[in-house]
Formats: structure tokens, C-alpha cells, sequence
């Protein structure tokens, strides 16, 4: 799977379109041409590769088990400030 | 020798000040700090964008608290919310936090309201699940538009036709909005306000846009912040006090049978929330490590090490520096904004609140001055990002776009005195450096507000960006003392006002800051929303439909009761007029009543009952009237002017001189007076007339409703209604009650109502046709119809006192020109002088000529940072719907016909 | 009331927050006639003393089929061809009664001048008077107002009561005594000097120079303690040369004068002389660039005269 710049934990959310790379200060795509991964490439926290989530649909909703109460997240939801995230 | 060196050795030799020929040109003006210019650039092409991290969490974990108690379900919800979302620190900011991930960022509130995407829950998904537009299309043209997404393109869609939201978020969107299917605060007070009486004529005035706005659209805002609390004790010695206020206060009524208990629940709330705010801090701290140990840019690398350093120090501790003390009120101001949909939360007089740390710091050598208008230029950009989602409606429409963050400067200390501090003058400063729409920037001008203060300011005003407007001290404290005396509100609280949103005057109070080894009484708000209650009632609106017996020829459906009245005299009219505004206020009151009662027992603020006095004092929150002063709701006009100067026409034409009966000029406002209504040209702007085979029919009734007296040039024959209305006004808004069982008072700021309430409106007696803008603001002439000159402006809005309501707003133009130099600032500053001393409340300027502002229309792309006053508030002029910007330009231009 | 209250005079305009026409914030009376006609006048409406019509075409309505004009005027003074409209100067020139401008809904027609009693001007400027500041207070403009002495002293023994500021803009092109009579109620004035020589002057503004250089001298001769500076507008090949510079200099240095204020030539009262139904000579040419102006003001500061340059001035 070709990982894409926006997963990356150097990206920086500008907004729905666009972002930046911390290490070359690069203003980057999301989609398209040019969104995909740089070898520098390091994986940002996100629901999504954390070893709770589990069972994601086709919409890549699925079940977050790392609380005391079982629920529904989405894979793309940032958790670098999740007291339960861990790394796939 | 230059011909100026000469000019100014001559002038001396004659004893003439040759200072006052020194002109401050742009040039003269330092540029914006270097990273300020790398931000910008970036801000420039960024896009208003909706994600979907706060909404995920609060609603997870308000679901997974069902059945707690409602304030500290909410206060959990809420810190959840803000301490998971993900942190983004941009280089070159030396200031940081973003409501979102986003720099323009958003996101919707489905606790508020969620009917909308629920009903679209099905058109969303199968747009999500679309294939992208091309390719490419996936990046979107900078310019048109500036920030606003206005349609879907590549994986975004268009929200509001404001927001883009990336398609993979819809599915999350849906699912959250979901849970909120029939309890929202909309869908609550809905289904209440069906017991109103008068139900049915509430949704008759909606419809008809007699009135425009749901209170619970934007619950909080119009009010001013207060940083008190976080500024003397830190979030750990917050999270203490309320350990403490929780041993003391749980278990025990005190007293008071119904709010005592309540007082445990709320300081646990409390300690929650400053958990949360200081967790969300301490992420940006722990985020600013991390790019700091990647980065190998020694400077990009100290930055982020400083970054980390005050993040990690204000995550728990009082500011110990001016950079942490600004740091901590701009998390505050996150967190408050981050609450509610919202716009106007204002920052007050901040540079008054921070003035001590500012003190501290350059007397000890730990910053420079510039170094403190550097950080005050990144605080700029920091605030113009703060972004508003309302419902479509709303954000577009009644906003323009603007969150109206207020800051404002001058007026009076505790002790009487001006309260002027240094500190406020490098805010202007950085005004005149950093030009960005926000914070918008107001003087409270008094007598005592030394002149250099005055003198800088009228230099930035003149600058063009429409920054600083000039409010009245004086008037705004007499204001303060008619509306909150009942409160027990005195001088010295009075002294402490400022304006809240873009102009409401708003109750404050001065607290005691204990720093640098002195107490310093800083102000900052003291109650909830200044502007909620019964908004936009289009005045031009309920005359159109006294004079056809409540029926409105656009909807054709009757509206309003007919009165069946035989309007003999212009005295009926009136009274008619007043009694069609009774029942309007009456049923409206009712349902936002309901809606800002569900509102605060649902979704209560917290950051705000947290930080606002005396909430934290009497262990209640901001809802349950925890504030200090509480007679905060209001009525809020739209179109004043045109109101005035079509009462003013009916005397003269029908009443006075009888040279048309009432059926005559009402033939002639239903046939637009022989012209095609804009709704058939789609032209709105109000010069435009394209006439019809009838228009020689109707050429000299026309003729004499354009030429009859008008508003504005000191002729007592048009103003006495306007003195009439706003006589009539103070009794009438008094007589209603809003949720907090104080009576209502009046707002008099349209925003960008005048443009769809004037869409909806018939030609009037004055000449205006069908569908066209009404005049904006409260005592601003309607444009081409002031014939006298600014004096005589000055003479008719000034036929009132100003203090008896809340606001009344003057837009002035001046063409550049007419203050260039240094003595043309000292003009700028005698004629805002001119109207306070009238006692005149608000002024503001457009000091641009239509020339550029036609170019700016036609080539966008060159004029993304051009900013023009709209209503209360500076804008992008690329950001502003074209109806607008054609009614900027027109009152722009008309002079030069 | 005062004792004058029977005079009237013809003023085009009252001008709220005038900021280039004297000190401070002011405000600017327009009065009608002038004893001067010069060729690129800005303000050729006030040629006529008496009030009369003023068209502007470019606002008139006759496109959207709008022809409540020719309805209402009892004598054919409009017409309108396939061009558009058409004002019968011969005939509208005439007349006194406008039913014309009362009809037109879009200020294409428009009466200029009104009459004014010295009590309803005073009524005026007693109310612009809280706006000035301290610095301001009002010009009497034209116009010249000194063609209206009487009415004009009326008004200044008025304004000097009440401890206003007063200006005035001049030609100086009336008789000598009734400028003496006046200036000692006047704090600051300017006055217009188009061309030092004679012939020029004649043809660019069809009188002669002599009376208003007498009429200046006069006036520095007398005990008169008011502030005069001398102005003039910056036409390209008319009054433009260095030459011209040297010899007001002289006539300056002679009656110890030492302000003057130069204009560059602007097109502002085209439309105007069109709205009047005259032709404009100076449609094309008269313009004058900022060198010009530059290097007319380094010849007078060279000679010690102080020289400023449109509204950089230290007033």
C-alpha cells in the first residue's frame, strides 16, 4: 500500500485540500499528483493503526476497544493525543 | 537639499511647525515581521475547513456519560473533545492553538443542531461515496472567493458554501449527527415552541422574514471574554480552588433551596474543564517537541523549543511572562469559541489585562518593544483564523462571514482615569504592521483619552482596512448604568464596559490581578450574550404590511392579523405599526426564549461559566444566570433608516401636502412604481432601473417619494421620526422579558441582514424598490440621499440620546484624500471628535476609493488581501457575496455622480 | 434676527468637512458669480448668478423609457431624439420656475443656486460650528464671494461675534474698497494669481491683472493682521514657466509676502461645463506633471518664498 503524505507524522494539517512537511516546509497535496510519501516517511497517530481499532467498514468506521466502554471511531481521526493509541 | 528639506528650514525660519507637513506615507509604516509575511502567505490560500475530531469525541463521550449529571456530563464531553484533537503547529508561529487541526478551522455542533444533516444524511453519503471530480479540479483557484468553499470539488465538499469537508469524514458526520435525531437544542425548542401561543404567526414571520434568526443558531458570542481567573492561578491552581470549592459546597443548600446543591456539581464541572484546557495545552507543548527534535533548522528548531517551553509552563502554571500571559488568553479564547457556535466572543480590553506582564518584562529586560509587536502581529493572525459553523443560513448569510473578535482599546480605568496603557499602543501598532481582518480594533473615545492614543489611532483608521471604528465612553457608560443599574451595577463596573461582537456594548467588571508585587483591577465581561433574543426584525417590513392590512404580496398569504384600520392620519399608521411590532416581538420572545432556555440546561457553556464573574464566586454556571450582570438579552432592528425616511414620505405625500391618497401611493408601491423588480432583473443593487410600459404612470409620484424629506441632512421634517421610533422603542423593547426575566432593550447593528430583509421587501413610500438593500446600519443616511454634507448627518442621527439603547451605527466613506498627512489625521480625528461630543455612540470609516473597489470586483485574484467595513466588522472584500460588494461600492461611489 | 435680514445671495453649494480650503476642518459656502471666466474653471456653474438648470446626462433614467421631465415642463425646454435627451439651452437658460428638476427622480436635472438669507446661512454654520474643532471654522468661496459684499459682511460681522474663524478665496478683482471693508474681518485668505502677465491673463480668464495686483497690494498696505497666501492652478503652457514664478517672486518680496500654494491642473469640472451645455476648452491639454510642479516649487523656496504644493500644506 502506498502510503500518502497526509499519514505521515511530519505532515501538518493547513486544511481540506492541502498540508505541510515539517521537514522540507513543502506545502503538499492531499489527493492527486504528488500525495504520496516521501521515503522520510513516518506513521502519524491515527485511529485507523492502532491496535484497538478493529472491524472497519467500507466507510472505514470501526470499533475502538482501548477505553473501558467499547465504541465506534474512524480510521482517519487523529491520536497522537490518545492516552490509549498503540501502534499497529 | 530636497524641495521638503528646504520647505521645512523655511517654515522654521517663519515660526511654522514644519512637523506638520511630514506626511506618515505606507512607506513610513515598518513591515510585518518576517514570519507574520510566511503565515499570511500561507493564510492567503487556505480554505475554511470542517473536520470532524471535536464532534467525534464530545458526542462519544457525552453518549458514554448518559445519565450523569448534565453540566459535568457536558464539561467531560467537552474536555475529551479538546484534549484528543490533533495539534498543529506551523513554522515560523511563535503564537500557537487552532480551534481544530485546521488553520481556518471548524466544525458543526449536531448537539445544536442537526435536523439539517440528518434530513441530508442520504444526499451526503452518496456524495461521499461518489468518485472524486477530476483530478484536476482537486486543488481549487486562490482568489475567487478567498477561503470560502462555494461548491464541491476533487474529495471535498461544499458545506454552507463556506466550508469544504473531505469525503471521508461524511460517513462520520452522518453517524454523529445521528445521535442527535430529535434532541438537539433545535429540534427541542422546536418542538416546545409549538405550546407558544401565537405559534402559528411566529412561523409566519419566519417565513416571511419578517424576522430572521434562531436565537440558538449562535448561543454564545457578543459578549466579552475574561481572562482573569487562568491569568492569576494557572489551570493547577484553578483545579485546587475547585478541590477546595468542592469540599466546602457539595452536600450543602446554603441557603438556597434551588441553586445551592447545584453548586457541587458545577466546580466539579470546573475542575474537568481546566483539566482539559490544561491537557490540550500540555498536547501542544508535547507536539512542539517532537518537531522540535526533527527539525535541523537551528532557528526553526529554537523556535519550536520556546514554543514548548511556554505551552508546557501555562498547560499548569500562572503566565510568569507577557508571552505566556498572551499564549494563555488566546488558549482561553479557544476554549470558549470552541464551545458553542459562536461569533463576537471579544477579547476586550486586553491590552489593559496585560499591561502588568508587559510592564514586568521590558522593565527587566526579558523582551524588546518590538519584539512584543512581533508576538502582537502573530496574535493578529491567530484570531483572523478563528472560524464560525453555524447553519447555512447563518454563517453566510446573517455573518458574511465574520466571528467578529472584537478588541477594544481607551476608555476608563477603575479609578476614572484613561485607562490608556503602552501596551495598547503596539496593538495599534500591529494594526497598522499585520493587516488582517481581525481582531477588529476599537476605540472607546473619551474626553480623558490622551491625544498621541487618539493621534494613533486616527493613523491606522486612515490606513483603510477600516480599523479602528470609534465608539463613545461616556455613552456606553450611561448605557451601562440605565440598563444594569437594576443589577446593582455602579460607576466603577460602568467604567469597565466594552463592546462584545462587533457592537454590542457589553457589562464588564474590573477583578484584582495580583502580579509583578502590585494589584492591577483589569476589566473583562461580566455577563452572557449581549446579542441574543428577538433578532433582525426588518422595521421597513412590518410598515410595508400595515399599509396592505398584513398581507404580503410576494408570499401572497396573509401574515399578520389584518388591523382592517382606516389609516387616516399618519398617526394611525404609527400606531398600527407599533401594534404589529407588539405581537411580533411577543411571539418571537417567546420561542427564542425557549430556545436559549433549552440551550442553557442542555448545553450549558463551561469554559465561559468557568472564566466569567461571578460564575466561579456563586458556584453557578453562565446559564443559570451566574454572571453578574444578567439584562443581556435583546431586540434587534434591521433598517432603520429606510423605516424613518418612508414615514417621513407617507406624511409628506399622503398626510401633510395630500397630494396622494394612501390607495394611490400603495397602487404605486405594488407596481414598484413602474419598474421591473429586482427579482425579475436580478440586479439588487439599488440604483438600478429598468422600467416597465407603466412607468410614466407612476414618474411623478416617484419623482415626489425620492424627493420628499429625507434622513440625514439635518431637516427636523425627516428626523423627528426617527426620534419618534426610537422614543417609541425604549418602552416598547422594556416591556418584554427574556429567559433571564430581565427586560429587552435595542440592538441597532443590521450585520448583513439588510440585505436579505430588503430582499423580501416592497417598494416603500421613500422611492426604494422592491428587493433593494436597505440603508446599513442604525443612523448611517441611506445612500445618495444625504445632501448636506457629514455635519448634517451628524445633526439627525444625534435628535436622541444614544446611551438609552445598546449601540447605534454610523458608516462613514471618505475618499483618501481627505486625510492625507499629517493634518489630515488631525481632521480624521476632529470629525470623530464632532460626533461625541454629539454624544454620537459608534463611527466607522471606509477610507477607499470605488475606483479600486471596482477593479478589486473584476480581478479578485489581485486584491486577496484588500479589506473593506462591511456592517460592524472588516472583511476580505474577495470573502463578501456580490449583493455586497455592490452596495459597498454604491455607497462608495454615489458622491461622484 | 439681524439688521441685514433682508439681503439675500445665490449660493451653489455649502460644503460640510472641508479639508483643503484653510486650516483644520471647515466648512466651504459656494457663492454664485464670478468676475472671472476662466477657461478650465472647475466650478463654471457659478458663472451665473442666478439659479438656473444643470443636466447631467450620464445619470438620467431616458433608457429605462423615463421621460417625467418633458411632461411636467410648460415651455418644450427637453427633448428626446433617438440619441437621447436634448436640453433647449435657448430656451432653459430662461428660465426661473424648474418644473423640469422637481419631476426627475435620478438628479439628472438639478437646480443650481439657491437664495440664501444671511439668518438661514447663519443657521447653517452655527451648526457646523460644533464640528470643526479648533483649528477650523468656515470659507466663503465661489464663486467670488466678494461680488456679494454686503451679504458677505452681514455674514462675517456674524461669524466674528461668535468668534469664528473666517476664510475667504478671492480673485481680488473687485474695487478696492469694497476688498478693504471686508479683509478686516477675514483671518485668512487666498487669493488667486493666474498670470503676472497682463495679455496672458486676459486671455485665459478675459480680465485684466492690474486690479487684482493693486488690489493685493492694498491690501498688504493696510493694517490688515490676517494670514493671505497666494494660489494659483498649474496649466501647461499657460502659466507653467519659470519666468512667470520669478515675477510673482518679486511682486511677493515686494509687498512681503511669503506663502504660496500651487495646484496641479486637474479635469474635475468637465462634466460640468457639459451639464451647462458649454464646451470645455481644455478637454486635452493644460495637464501638468509632478516634475513641473516640483520644479516650480524649488524655484520659489530657492527665493525664500514658501511654496506647497495641492493640499501638502501646514495648514
Amino acid at each position: 500500500m502506498i502510503m500518502k503524505h497526509i499519514d505521515c507524522k511530519n505532515y501538518i494539517y493547513l486544511d481540506c485540500e492541502k498540508g505541510m512537511c515539517a521537514l522540507s516546509k513543502a506545502i503538499l497535496p492531499i489527493d492527486g499528483k504528488g500525495s504520496d510519501a516521501c521515503p522520510r516517511f513516518v506513521t502519524a497517530e491515527k485511529c485507523g493503526c492502532c491496535l484497538h481499532f478493529t472491524n472497519p467498514d467500507s466507510h472505514n468506521l470501526g470499533t475502538c476497544n482501548g477505553f473501558e466502554k467499547e465504541n465506534w471511531t474512524y480510521a482517519s481521526c487523529g491520536a497522537a493525543s490518545c492516552e490509549h493509541f498503540k501502534m499497529k | 537639499m530636497t524641495n521638503e528639506e528646504k520647505l521645512n528650514e523655511l517654515l522654521k525660519q517663519r515660526g511654522i511647525n514644519p512637523e506638520q507637513l511630514t506626511a506618515i506615507t505606507m512607506e513610513d509604516i515598518l513591515a510585518q515581521a518576517e514570519g507574520c509575511t510566511h503565515l499570511m502567505d500561507i493564510y492567503y490560500t487556505l480554505k475554511n475547513t470542517v473536520d470532524m475530531e471535536y464532534p467525534y469525541w464530545y458526542n462519544r463521550v457525552w453518549q458514554e456519560n448518559d445519565g450523569d449529571i448534565t453540566i459535568v456530563r457536558r464539561a467531560k464531553a467537552m474536555a475529551a473533545a479538546l484534549s484528543h484533537m490533533t495539534v498543529t503547529i506551523q513554522p515560523y508561529e511563535k503564537l500557537v492553538m487552532n480551534k481544530t487541526r485546521n488553520v481556518r478551522g471548524a466544525f458543526p455542533f449536531p448537539w445544536v443542531t442537526a435536523s439539517f444533516f440528518n434530513a441530508q444524511a442520504e444526499a451526503l453519503m452518496s456524495e461521499a461515496d461518489a468518485p472524486a471530480l477530476s483530478e484536476a479540479d482537486a486543488v481549487s483557484i486562490v482568489g475567487e472567493g478567498g477561503g470560502n468553499v462555494t461548491k464541491s470539488y476533487g474529495n471535498i465538499i461544499s458545506l454552507a458554501k463556506k466550508f469544504g469537508i473531505r469525503k471521508e469524514e461524511i460517513p462520520v458526520l452522518v453517524e454523529v449527527s445521528k445521535s442527535w435525531n430529535g434532541n438537539s437544542v433545535e429540534e427541542l425548542s422546536n418542538k416546545y415552541a409549538r405550546y407558544t401561543p401565537g405559534y402559528q404567526l411566529e412561523q409566519n414571520i419566519m417565513e416571511s422574514v419578517l424576522c430572521m434568526f434562531d436565537s440558538y443558531c449562535i448561543p454564545q458570542g457578543r459578549e466579552v471574554m475574561n481572562y482573569y481567573l487562568p491569568l492569576q492561578y494557572g489551570w493547577d491552581g484553578i483545579i485546587d480552588l475547585c478541590d477546595q470549592r468542592i469540599e466546602e459546597t457539595m452536600g450543602e443548600s446554603d441557603g438556597d433551596g434551588i441553586l445551592g446543591m447545584g453548586r457541587g456539581y458545577y466546580y466539579v464541572a470546573m475542575k474537568i474543564i481546566a483539566q482539559g484546557m490544561s491537557k490540550w495545552c500540555q498536547n501542544y507543548a508535547d507536539r512542539a517537541h517532537y518537531l522540535a527534535s526533527i527539525e535541523t533548522d537551528a532557528v526553526f528548531k529554537k523556535n519550536y523549543e520556546e514554543i514548548e517551553a511556554v505551552m508546557a509552563h501555562i498547560a499548569h502554571k500562572a503566565p510568569q511572562t507577557f508571552r505566556q500571559a498572551l499564549q494563555l488568553t488566546l488558549a482561553c479564547h479557544y476554549g470558549v469559541v470552541n464551545e458553542d457556535p459562536q461569533s463576537g466572543q471579544s477579547i476586550g480590553r486586553i491590552g489593559q489585562v496585560l499591561q502588568p506582564f508587559y510592564e514586568k518584562d521590558i522593565r527587566e529586560g526579558i523582551t524588546t518593544e518590538e519584539e512584543v509587536i512581533e508576538l502582537l502581529e502573530f496574535y493578529r493572525i491567530k484570531i483572523t483564523c478563528i472560524e464560525c459553523f453555524a447553519s447555512a443560513g447563518v454563517t453566510g448569510g446573517v455573518l458574511s462571514g465574520n466571528t467578529f473578535n472584537n478588541l477594544s482599546l481607551g476608555g476608563l480605568n477603575r479609578d476614572g482615569l484613561s485607562a490608556v496603557t503602552p501596551l495598547e499602543y503596539h496593538i495599534i501598532e500591529a494594526g497598522m504592521r499585520c493587516r488582517t481582518t481581525q481582531p477588529t480594533l476599537s476605540i472607546l473615545y473619551d474626553e480623558k483619552t490622551p491625544e498621541s492614543f487618539l493621534m494613533k489611532a486616527a493613523s491606522c483608521t486612515k490606513l483603510g482596512m477600516g480599523y479602528p471604528a470609534w465608539m463613545n465612553n461616556q455613552t456606553g457608560m450611561n448605557f451601562m448604568m440605565m440598563n444594569y443599574g437594576p443589577e446593582g451595577m455602579n460607576l466603577q463596573d460602568a467604567r469597565a464596559w466594552c463592546l462584545g461582537g462587533c457592537l454590542e456594548s457589553s457589562p464588564c467588571c474590573f477583578l484584582p490581578l495580583e502580579y509583578d508585587g502590585k494589584i492591577t483591577w483589569i476589566p473583562g465581561g461580566a455577563g452572557p450574550t449581549a446579542g441574543s433574543g428577538v433578532h433582525f426584525v426588518g422595521l421597513p417590513k412590518v410598515l410595508e404590511l400595515v399599509l396592505t392590512n398584513g398581507y404580503d404580496h410576494r408570499m401572497k398569504r396573509q401574515i399578520l392579523p389584518a388591523h382592517n384600520r382606516k389609516l387616516d392620519s399618519l398617526e394611525a399608521v404609527q400606531e398600527e405599526w407599533v401594534n404589529y411590532l407588539k405581537q411580533i416581538i411577543d411571539v418571537v420572545n417567546k420561542v427564542n426564549n425557549l430556545q436559549m432556555d433549552i440551550w442553557r440546561k442542555h448545553c450549558m457553556p463551561i469554559v465561559n461559566s468557568l472564566l466569567k464573574p461571578d460564575c466561579f464566586t456563586k458556584g453557578r454556571d453562565l446559564g443559570m444566570m451566574g454572571g453578574r450582570y444578567n439584562a443581556t438579552i435583546n431586540f434587534e432592528s434591521c433598517g432603520t433608516i429606510t423605516f424613518v425616511n418612508a414615514l417621513s414620505s407617507l406624511y409628506k405625500n399622503v398626510y401633510k401636502d395630500k397630494k396622494y391618497t394612501l390607495e394611490q401611493m400603495l397602487e404605486a408601491m405594488l407596481h414598484n412604481f413602474g419598474f421591473k423588480t429586482s427579482y425579475e432583473t436580478g440586479v439588487f443593487s439599488p440604483d438600478f432601473r429598468e422600467a416597465t410600459d407603466e412607468a410614466s404612470k407612476y414618474a411623478q409620484i416617484f419623482a415626489d417619494c425620492l424627493n420628499a424629506p429625507k434622513f440625514g441632512n439635518a431637516d427636523w421634517e425627516a428626523d423627528q421620526f426617527l426620534k419618534w421610533y426610537e422614543d417609541t422603542m425604549f418602552g416598547l423593547t422594556r416591556s418584554f422579558q427574556s429567559y433571564y426575566g430581565k427586560p429587552l432593550y435595542m440592538c441597532q447593528i443590521s450585520v448583513s441582514t439588510h440585505g436579505p430583509q430588503g430582499f423580501v421587501t416592497l417598494a416603500d413610500a421613500a422611492g426604494r424598490l422592491a428587493g433593494t438593500t436597505y440603508s446599513d446600519g442604525s443612523v448611517s443616511a441611506a445612500a445618495g440621499t444625504d445632501k448636506n454634507g457629514i455635519y448634517a448627518i451628524f445633526e439627525s442621527a444625534t435628535v436622541y440620546d444614544h446611551g438609552t439603547q445598546q449601540n447605534a451605527q454610523m458608516n462613514l466613506k471618505l475618499h483618501p484624500s481627505a486625510v492625507n498627512g499629517v493634518q489630515g489625521t488631525r481632521k480624521l480625528l476632529d470629525i470623530v471628535r464632532a460626533y461625541m461630543r454629539k454624544g454620537g455612540f459608534h463611527v466607522q470609516f471606509n477610507i477607499v476609493d470605488s475606483k479600486t473597489l471596482r477593479d478589486a470586483q473584476a480581478k479578485p485574484e489581485n486584491y486577496r488581501d484588500l479589506m473593506v467595513r462591511v456592517a460592524g466588522f472588516t472583511q476580505y472584500w474577495c470573502e463578501i457575496g456580490k449583493p455586497i460588494q455592490d452596495e459597498v461600492i454604491y455607497r462608495t461611489e454615489y458622491e461622484n455622480a | 434676527m439681524t439688521d441685514s435680514s433682508n439681503i439675500q445671495a445665490v449660493l451653489f453649494d455649502i460644503q460640510a468637512f472641508s479639508v483643503h480650503d484653510g486650516p483644520g476642518c471647515r466648512t466651504t459656502v459656494f457663492f454664485s458669480g464670478c468676475p472671472l471666466r476662466c477657461r478650465w474653471c472647475s466650478n463654471p456653474e457659478n458663472f451665473t448668478v442666478h439659479p438656473h438648470l444643470m443636466f447631467a446626462q450620464r445619470v438620467c433614467k431616458w433608457t429605462s423609457g423615463c421621460r417625467a421631465c418633458t411632461q411636467r415642463c410648460p415651455r418644450n425646454g427637453l427633448a428626446f431624439t433617438e440619441k437621447g435627451p436634448e436640453v433647449q439651452w435657448e430656451i432653459c437658460r430662461k428660465c426661473h420656475t424648474f418644473e423640469c428638476s422637481s419631476a426627475c427622480a435620478s438628479s439628472a436635472l438639478k437646480v443650481c443656486g439657491k437664495y440664501y438669507s444671511v439668518d438661514e446661512l447663519m443657521s447653517v454654520l452655527k451648526r457646523d460650528f460644533n464640528n470643526w474643532g479648533s483649528e477650523g471654522g468656515v470659507t466663503f468661496s465661489g464663486g467670488d464671494p466678494l461680488l456679494h459684499a454686503e451679504f458677505l459682511k452681514a455674514v462675517l460681522v456674524e461669524c466674528k461675534k461668535l468668534q469664528i474663524h473666517t476664510a475667504v478665496e478671492t480673485s481680488a478683482c473687485v474695487p478696492e474698497s469694497t476688498l478693504l471693508d471686508i479683509m478686516p474681518l477675514v483671518d485668512f485668505a487666498f487669493v488667486d494669481v493666474k498670470n503676472m502677465d497682463d495679455e496672458k491673463h486676459k486671455a485665459g480668464t478675459s480680465v485684466s491683472n492690474r486690479l487684482i495686483l493693486s488690489n493685493i497690494s492694498a491690501l498688504k498696505a493696510s493694517d490688515w493682521q490676517g494670514r493671505l497666501v497666494l494660489r494659483y492652478p498649474v496649466i501647461s503652457g499657460y502659466n507653467d514657466s519659470e519666468a512667470n514664478a520669478i515675477r510673482l517672486i518679486d511682486f511677493m518680496k515686494e509687498n512681503g509676502l511669503f506663502e504660496v500654494n500651487i495646484l496641479k491642473f486637474h479635469r474635475l469640472g468637465q462634466t460640468k461645463w457639459e451639464q451647462l451645455g458649454h464646451t470645455y476648452d481644455y478637454a486635452a491639454s493644460g495637464d501638468v506633471d509632478d516634475e513641473t510642479l516640483q520644479r516650480l516649487q524649488s524655484v520659489y523656496l530657492d527665493h525664500d518664498i514658501l511654496c506647497y504644493i495641492g493640499d501638502k500644506t501646514p495648514f
